[in-house]
């Protein structure tokens, strides 16, 4: 997967302009990261990889570079 | 909490849905909310099933209840115990199964009351009624059931997982029988996560409920499975509560089961809380044609929050087709409703 698709992704999934999709910007600061949006982010990493995120994984989003990162096959 | 449960059969279960059906991508095309569609696609639910008019999760009850001692040919002075497992009764109080007993016309002699649980009702129910009639060693019924799922155009998203349905589960006292084996976990300490008010305001985290699914409930199956010296292959079928699809898969693929060995119900009738175990173990029957012995593994997790796994042998002959029914009893009319 190109880095533009992976930006088109969680773009999508936060419901946001391609242009905010930033490696720094902390995840907790969108209003729209809830659990439609962890619910995306697990369907998208499902698809890209083929498997499923574990709970701890989730834990651990912080920041869109982390979304960037699990998007990685 | 967790033991053993010996000398209890199911002898029959019967589900029932209301008639009326709302397609959630009717909404889709409706909706201007770019979310809740999402969302909607997201949850794997296509149909679900809601009440109309005074209808009640005490009357789809009621009418599985009937079928199911028709079918059985129990008398109605047989019964010890009748629980109901409900979140939406028909009264404040007393307990809905009081009405429920007289409806069946079951005799006085009997113990009859509702509990107040959500979508780990049926592994709660299960435990609670079995308890009892391993001391008086008689039969009874445990009804399970909801009706608060919203058909309309001002559902929020969260009423876009609900649907409507009940199950009736007969069991009597048996000499010869496999044991079931049970856990049930408790944590009043995240009932803020998942809650409503008296003044009907309705909550849900739910990102903190998708993750207990995923870890909590997850870890206590592999736990469970492996506690009994048993492995994953070892049990013929899973049945989850159907919160939505994303998360009973994720359970499914944390513990490391095969797709096929999941039922499931969800995708036809939404999340129907403590009804979507019996539902599921029904709509599995009909749809793979099980019959004869099987090796469950039932779990059921939510409000509470409250989780809780019971494993059996269940003879899926006894499993009986899902009903549909708008039937609404009329006793109602005793009450000032």
């Amino acid at each position: 997967m190109t880095r533009e698709e992976k930006i088109e992704i969680i773009a999508d999934i936060l419901e946001i302009e391609l242009e905010e999709v930033t490696e720094e910007a902390v995840l907790a600061d969108f209003d729209t990261w809830d659990s439609v949006a962890v619910l995306g982010v697990i369907s998208a990493v499902s698809e890209a990889t083929g498997r499923y995120l574990h709970a701890e994984e989730i834990l651990q989003l912080s920041t869109i570079g982390d979304l960037f990162r699990i998007l990685e096959p | 909490m967790q033991g053993e449960i010996e000398h209890i059969s199911i002898e029959g279960i019967i589900s029932a849905v209301p008639e009326n059906e709302v397609c959630n991508d009717d909404y889709v095309a409706k909706i201007e909310n770019r979310r809740v569609k999402k969302q909607i696609l997201l949850t794997g639910i296509d149909r679900r099933r809601v009440t109309i008019g005074e209808q009640k999760a005490s009357d789809l009850a009621v009418v599985a209840a009937d079928r199911l001692l028709n079918h059985l040919k129990w008398e109605r002075s047989e019964i010890d115990v009748i629980i109901f497992v409900t979140q939406s009764p028909d009264l404040v109080r007393p307990s809905t199964a009081f009405l429920i007993q007289d409806r069946l016309g079951i005799s006085k002699d009997c113990m009859v009351y509702d509990i107040n649980q959500g979508c780990a009702g049926y592994i709660v129910g299960l435990t609670t009624i079995c308890s009892i009639l391993q001391v008086t060693r008689g039969k009874g019924l445990l009804l399970v059931g909801e009706s608060n799922a919203i058909d309309g155009e001002e559902v929020d998203r969260n009423a876009l997982l609900e649907g409507d349905a009940a199950a009736a589960t007969a069991l009597q006292y048996q000499e010869d029988t496999t044991p079931m084996k049970f856990i049930n976990h408790c944590d009043g300490s995240r009932a803020n996560y998942l809650y409503k008010t008296l003044n009907n305001f309705a909550y849900m985290d739910g990102n903190a409920v998708l993750l207990f699914g995923l870890s909590d409930v997850a870890d206590s199956v592999k736990k469970f499975i492996s506690d009994n010296g048993m492995d994953v292959a070892d049990i013929d079928y899973y049945v989850f509560h159907q919160a939505q699809k994303m998360i009973v898969d994720g359970i499914a693929q944390e513990v490391g089961i095969p797709e096929d060995r999941c039922l499931n119900s969800c995708q036809l009738f939404g999340n129907t809380s403590s009804a979507s175990v019996p539902l599921t173990i029904c709509l599995g029957k009909e749809k793979r044609k099980l019959t004869g012995r099987k090796k469950l593994l039932l779990c059921g997790y939510g409000i509470g929050l409250t989780w809780g796994i019971i494993m059996l042998d269940m003879d899926m002959d006894v499993v009986f087709p899902i009903m549909e029914s708008n039937y609404t009893f009329e006793d109602r009319k005793k009450f000032y409703l």
